[in-house]
């Protein structure tokens, strides 16, 4: 049976973790302006995503609809 | 839009005219007389027209939206919290509003009734052309911001003890005057609050050193929040960083 030999990721983590300290130690206005870039370019995926949910929520509640005796 | 009287140039901010004095690229509230500036300086100092004519929307045109509020009369003191008050402290992460604490100046009627309706801050907002919502928030220029009045004597004393900041976005906009809540006091709303973001940003903040822990700890206390922060910490799984038991 062979033994699965995985690379040691440690160096990659440490280096992770050092850029995370690094963009913490910037300024508020560094930061508010990476957020604000990135809000520009997660807006077309949070476009997608509410879109996804509204026509879930329309579709679950064409199912209930459906379910439902009518009242007359 | 900013717009000029005819006998008087005087800045006024969307619309409306407005004690606010922007002064070498800055804005911060000043409670005098605003000074007289043409109508071109008006547009270029307000931010609402870049050079190549295009509408600038963003955090500094917010927070000057509602600094102008405040000058105005329109709310108290207010400070920013939430997602983007952590940044000044910590990693940031995307969010999806702007946090905003405030308090209402006492007036006549309000002393009377002692209640708090946001009724004339949607109102001075929608006469400026800000009115539409998005989940719980008002849209200010781009930003859907979230008012919410002191609630809490711990949100009481985090707006009576938030640090004046100025905040640089971008050379080409200049800075922006504003209000951050305490580190410490974040992270207590943050374990009041509860949620599971809410608990992440505690521990992003322990990680990264960037809370005061004998002044947490005292807050803690003086909050009556020390059950729920020995909850968090064994919900977590990490050794009270405030040794709250082993206080008296």
């Amino acid at each position: 049976m062979s033994q699965i030999i995985y690379p040691d990721v440690s160096n990659i983590l440490a280096r992770k973790k050092e850029g995370r300290r690094e963009i913490s130690r910037r300024s508020l206005g560094e930061k508010i302006a990476m957020v604000e870039a990135m809000r520009e370019r997660l807006a077309p995926l949070k476009r997608i995503r509410e879109e996804r949910r509204a026509n879930q929520k329309s579709a679950a509640l064409n199912l209930s609809n459906k379910a439902a005796p009518s009242s007359s | 839009m900013a717009i000029v009287s005819s006998d008087e140039q005087v800045a006024i901010f969307a619309g409306k005219r407005s004690d606010w004095c922007a002064q070498e690229g800055s804005s911060r509230p000043r409670h005098r007389r605003p000074r007289r500036i043409g109508p071109a300086a008006i547009l270029r100092i307000e931010g609402f027209v870049h050079a190549s004519g295009a509408r600038q929307m963003g955090m500094k045109q917010t927070l000057e939206v509602i600094n102008a509020m405040e000058a105005d009369g329109i709310i108290g003191r207010y400070a920013i919290g939430g997602a983007v008050a952590a940044y000044n402290y910590i990693e940031p992460t995307v969010t999806d509003d702007l946090d905003i604490l405030l308090s209402f100046r006492e007036t006549a009627d309000r002393s009377k009734s002692k209640l708090i309706t946001l009724s004339p801050l949607f109102a001075y907002l929608k006469a400026k052309g800000y009115q539409e919502h998005r989940k719980e928030g008002l849209i200010i220029e781009g930003w859907p911001v979230q008012f919410l009045p002191v609630a809490s004597d711990l949100d009481a004393e985090a707006l009576a003890q938030a640090q004046e900041v100025e905040i640089q976005i971008n050379e080409a906009e200049g800075a922006v005057w504003t209000r951050i809540l305490r580190a410490e006091h974040l992270v207590a709303i943050c374990l009041r609050v509860g949620r599971p973001r809410d608990l992440i940003r505690i521990t992003q903040f322990l990680e990264e050193d960037a809370v005061d822990l004998s002044a947490l700890s005292e807050l803690l206390r003086r909050h009556h929040l020390k059950e729920v922060w020995q909850a968090f910490c064994n919900r977590i799984g990490i050794a009270d960083p405030c040794h709250i038991q082993r206080e008296p």
